[in-house]
């Protein structure tokens, strides 16, 4: 039995790295540390594996090369839980194949994308630990996704300027119903769907203009709205985290910027502002920094001999599927046809789909070549960027089943063979 | 904040179902019974008319009743759920106990020394030194601050 300390969880995307860890026979069998989350995935490792659906690896790899050369728009998907370079590699793959690249932030988590595109300030997560006085939760319950956030980096921990944590922090959580992140908030706002961007305007009003009215539609007295005031007043620092509850509202795309300019008019007016996206799954934060930081967008970009093409509606994964556009699909770590509308998963079937992947899913079952691959953070190493925008370095800690290969691999061999 | 200042069994609901006739068999008077059971100082058996005499059996199944989550608790009158627990860690790095024992735990680190009062072990709360626990006998502070924070509930404070 050994233990190993300082590892890396790969439960979420803010990859707490005090983790300790007991192994025994090749198998985790205590942890120190981990959420349920992270247990979840470093402790119960997946039974039901996918297998090779052809010989081996290297037979896989080439019908799949097979596959995406002879298509004439291949739908590059996936990668929320991929390694930094697994996401290089398939967007040069995607490039190659004149397909179009695309991953789980233009379905479900557009808050990272959109924070990106507007370009906020981001701040370690340490900066704020030591110094952030005024948090506030934006459409995010820390109970559902985000289980350490306010026992790791926000909210309970004592700071360089905060020294009694907790008592020393004033927490803003806002949000459509009961969230449990409001137990452990001073102030909280609940809202309907719909009148977020008033709310953004009355936040502005009272923070900036300093005014004072009490707000019957979110149920807040004139004297909370004094006391919110009094506590911002007193505040420097003030860090906002914004979660994805916030895609039920259609006009999503106002009320960010609504956000972000209220974000913006706080740091005008001399305190330190900042803006973090909660990504939810480990890398979604990297399957949006890194096609952005080389060609400016996010998501749902289409290659077309050397040119890009970015226009969500028409371009993202979804659009193509809806439309037929796709004739092929090469899925790396996401199981779409489980969490795609049934109309457009089931266009899926139509159309050879490459599966890479570590567990049998839905997916896994209509695809054509199924690669089965390591885990990312417990099997293979890797980089990957944090929610806050650190690039984190995983280390594995597990020997992988033999003939077993890691996802940056199995896709660097592919993008050699086409 | 401050949920659940109040006490969830108070000493008044105790006293209201014992016989109020002060006998002092018991040792005491039937207010300061009330208190000590509370405090699980003394027992319900030790008032001897409530179990003898058939009046008060009715009030006796209630007080069993009522007093049951408080038997069930731990000396620190916490009653902690570990199925329900998530892992989160704000009850962990909030215990000013935990923080006083191991510095490491202000700062948002998980603790992993026997010291602590509890950490968190494969996702769930592990009390590993109760009597570390402000809330222990005999010297009992009324903190409640685990409880306060706790996102899934997996920790209540009977009394």
């Amino acid at each position: 039995m050994k233990q190993l300390s300082n590892i890396t969880c790969t439960g979420c995307s803010l990859a707490c790295n005090d983790l300790v860890i007991e192994i025994e026979k090749n198998k985790v069998v205590k942890i120190w540390g981990s959420c349920s989350h992270g247990t979840k995935r470093l402790k119960e490792l997946p039974e039901n594996r996918v297998k090779c659906s052809e010989k081996d690896t290297d037979n896989a790899i080439e019908k799949a090369i097979e596959i995406l050369s002879s298509a004439r728009k291949p739908l590059i998907y996936g990668f929320n839980l991929s390694t930094n370079k697994s996401i290089e590699i398939g967007l040069e793959i995607a490039s190659k194949v004149n397909g179009v690249f695309d991953s789980e932030p233009s379905i479900c988590q557009l808050h990272i994308p959109i924070a990106k595109e507007f370009k906020i300030k981001n701040l370690r997560f340490e900066e704020i630990l030591e110094k952030s006085d005024f948090i506030i939760y934006l459409f995010v319950n820390l109970a559902d996704t985000h289980l350490r956030h306010a026992s790791k980096y926000a909210v309970f921990p004592r700071g360089e300027y905060v020294k009694s944590g907790r008592e020393s922090r004033i927490v803003l959580s806002i949000g459509y119903r009961d969230y449990e992140t409001m137990k452990i908030s001073q102030h909280n706002i609940k809202v309907n769907i719909g009148n977020e961007l008033e709310l953004v305007e009355k936040l502005k009003n009272l923070f900036i203009n300093e005014k004072v009215e009490e707000l019957k539609k979110f149920n807040l007295s004139a004297e909370a709205s004094m006391l919110l005031l009094n506590d911002y007043r007193s505040s420097t620092f003030i860090s906002s985290f914004i979660g994805s509850h916030i895609l039920v509202n259609i006009m999503a795309n106002q009320v960010y910027r609504g956000i972000v300019s209220l974000i913006k008019e706080i740091e005008n007016s001399g305190k330190i502002s900042t803006l973090i996206p909660l990504a939810e799954e480990l890398n979604s934060m990297g399957a949006a920094i890194i096609p952005y930081n080389k060609y400016g967008f996010t998501h749902a970009i289409e290659f077309s001999d050397g040119n890009i093409n970015y226009n969500p509606s028409i371009t993202s994964g979804i659009a193509k599927l809806m439309r037929d556009e796709v004739d092929a699909a090469l899925i790396v770590g996401s199981d779409p046809f489980t969490h795609l509308p049934l109309s457009i998963a089931s266009k899926l079937k139509k159309i050879p789909v490459i599966y890479i992947g570590v567990r049998e899913t839905l997916t896994s079952k209509i695809s054509r070549v199924a690669i089965p691959t390591t885990i990312t953070g417990v099997e293979s190493g890797g980089k990957i960027y944090r929610t806050d925008g650190v690039e984190v370095e995983l280390t594995p800690f597990l020997e992988p089943p033999s003939e077993v290969m890691n996802e940056e691999d199995i896709l660097s061999k592919i993008l050699r063979g086409l | 904040m401050g949920r659940g200042a109040m006490p969830k069994i108070n000493p008044m609901q105790i006293f209201k179902l014992l016989p109020r006739t002060n006998c002092k068999i018991c040792g005491y008077t039937c207010m300061a019974f009330a208190v000590k059971l509370l405090q699980r100082e003394v027992k319900l058996e030790d008032c001897k008319p409530l179990f003898t005499e058939k009046k008060y059996a009715e009030n006796l199944r209630k007080l069993q009743e009522l007093l049951k989550p408080l038997f069930e608790a731990a000396e620190t009158l916490i009653k902690i759920d570990e199925e329900k627990c998530i892992g989160c860690g704000n009850c962990i790095i909030a215990c000013p106990a935990n923080v006083s024992i191991d510095p490491q735990v202000g700062k948002g680190i998980n603790p992993i020394n026997d010291e602590v009062v509890f950490t968190i072990v494969d996702g769930r709360i592990k009390v590993l030194n109760i009597e570390k626990c402000r809330r222990y006998p005999p010297h009992r502070m009324n903190c409640r601050i685990c409880e306060e924070v706790c996102f899934s509930k997996a920790i209540e404070v009977i009394a």
